[in-house]
């Protein structure tokens, strides 16, 4: 019963995908006889698929694509937790700088493309520049607001405990904070991955982005769509990742 | 007081901008000649915004991106409020339309670009299909939420006060309206990012152009601009939204 129902959910799926094979195949090049250069059927998303994976350049390209991403990923929490942390331990430090965050905050991260590009050219930098200033703001954000939220009790019977400034911070503070902190962390990825592919589509010889940029140049719109599944998979894949690292890493959490 | 207080705030913004301006007008141009161009001073910036209003060129860009982003968000809310409401209320509906959420929603809308700019062509429709697609899914799940988000408790009140399926479908709308809402408000601001995005690979106007035509032609200062507004437009909607939540879903 229970893989036989959840085989009746896929039913609507699988109507769509048979209705656009037959569609694309038969339907449309009927009427139009160049339609396959702008409407393949999901047959030839496969067949690509196949071939670009057997060559590796789908690999290649994804390494591009995740390296860009991680790197600059990895910058923006090693920058913005410690910094969320700061703002969280001093009132006045907090202050200053939530205006400047605010200020900042509400410029889209693909707003800075174009200077990326005026600063580090076409290439790598750029990218990981950008996604830097993508994921930046909703750690330190996250990270600030999870130090709030630590309930003050939990506080007050530390310090009435006899525990220090420090070990108040690093055994209470920090370990209550961190849901919140890998919440920013999740967002901050998802982020960094959309900003990736437009940074890629805009300024870059190489990755995901620009290989769904390439197969319209090549007129092979199975390559594009080929680019977006897989584009939507990895970003899942980073998600389901963190929140897999999320279940083993913080247990306390709800 | 608290004026005082507030400009205390700032007290950090102002001390970076100062030196931003110093080090662009004066560091700079002592170190390299053309480095001036990377990073203009601030107060260039200022001018340039000025300039622009002046010719009106700043609000041609800025209405351009906003009928993109309205007219596509127009039609995707069209689409994902009744739908969502659909998929909230029949559960075979929601089972079988999810597996096709769960395969096009992790797909960035800007990955889009490519395949529907061989569709339509550098052409307003492909803008607002990007704005489309981008903006249906954080309405869509938010609708479901909202409608699923219905207390079981005030549904049995309901019917045992001898309520009509047309009094419960209005219950269900009323209970659901602050989460459409958080849709409406997430998909909004999510559309302002896009349209950027888009307008920088494939537009001849709006603020996305505008900023991706100010690096070819080197002019930093207009970045600034554009950014700016381009954050001042977000904010203001986003304030805008807030206003009208608190005066028409009060109980949101």
């Amino acid at each position: 019963m229970g893989v036989w129902g959840r085989m009746r959910d896929f039913a609507t799926t699988l109507a769509v995908l048979v209705l656009w094979e037959i569609v694309a195949d038969y339907v449309y090049p009927h009427f139009v006889p160049t339609s396959r250069n702008i409407f393949p059927p999901p047959s030839a998303v496969i067949m690509i698929a196949w071939q670009l994976l057997i060559s590796g350049e789908l690999l290649r390209h994804a390494a591009y694509s995740l390296g860009r991403v991680l790197t600059g990923f990895a910058l923006a929490c090693a920058v913005g937790v410690p910094l969320g942390l700061s703002m969280g331990a001093w009132p006045f430090w907090r202050r200053q700088v939530s205006v400047v965050v605010e200020v900042l905050r509400p410029i889209p991260p693909f707003a800075w493309i174009p200077l990326g590009l005026l600063w580090f050219g076409v290439g790598d930098e750029q990218s990981v520049f950008v996604i830097f200033i993508a994921s930046v703001f909703p750690v330190v954000l996250n990270t600030v607001f999870g130090i709030d939220a630590v309930e003050p009790v939990l506080k007050r019977s530390a310090l009435s405990l006899g525990a220090s400034k420090w070990r108040l911070f690093t055994r209470v503070i920090l370990p209550a904070a961190l849901p919140q902190i890998v919440v920013g962390i999740r967002i901050a990825l998802s982020f960094a991955w959309m900003v990736l592919v437009a940074s890629e589509l805009i300024g870059s010889t190489s990755g995901l982005g620009y290989l769904i940029l390439d197969s319209r140049n090549l007129g092979l719109p199975s390559l594009a769509f080929m680019g977006m599944l897989v584009i939507g998979l990895i970003g899942y894949l980073l998600d389901a990742g963190i929140r897999a690292a999320e279940r083993l890493l913080l247990p306390w959490r709800g | 007081m608290t004026l005082l207080r507030r400009a205390n705030a700032a007290g950090l913004l102002i001390v970076l901008l100062v030196l931003w301006e110093i080090f662009s007008r004066f560091a700079l141009p002592a170190l390299d000649t053309s480095a001036q161009l990377l990073l203009p001073p601030p107060s260039q910036g200022v001018r340039d915004a000025f300039n622009l209003a002046q010719q009106g060129v700043l609000w041609q860009h800025a209405a351009a991106s906003a009928k993109r982003v309205y007219v596509g968000f127009l039609a995707a809310a069209l689409i994902a409020i009744p739908l969502g409401i659909a998929m909230g209320l029949s559960r075979t509906l929601l089972r079988q339309l999810n597996p096709l959420v769960g395969v096009l929603r992790p797909i960035p809308p800007i990955a889009w670009i490519p395949i529907t700019l061989l569709w339509f062509g550098v052409t307003d429709v492909q803008q607002y299909f990007i704005i489309f697609i981008g903006t249906l899914f954080p309405l869509l799940l938010n609708t479901i939420a909202g409608v699923h988000g219905l207390d079981p408790v005030l549904q049995r009140a309901a019917l045992s006060l001898g309520a009509r399926p047309k009094n419960l479908f209005a219950l269900t709308l009323h209970a659901a309206l602050p989460s459409i809402f958080v849709g409406v408000r997430t998909s909004l601001a999510l559309g302002w990012f896009i349209i950027i995005a888009s307008e920088m690979v494939s537009a001849s106007t709006g603020l996305g152009f505008l900023i991706i035509e100010a690096r070819t032609a080197m002019i930093t200062e207009r970045l600034y601009v554009g950014m700016f507004a381009i954050g001042m437009i977000g904010f203001l909607q986003d304030q805008l939204l807030v206003f009208l939540r608190d005066r028409l879903i009060p109980w949101a």
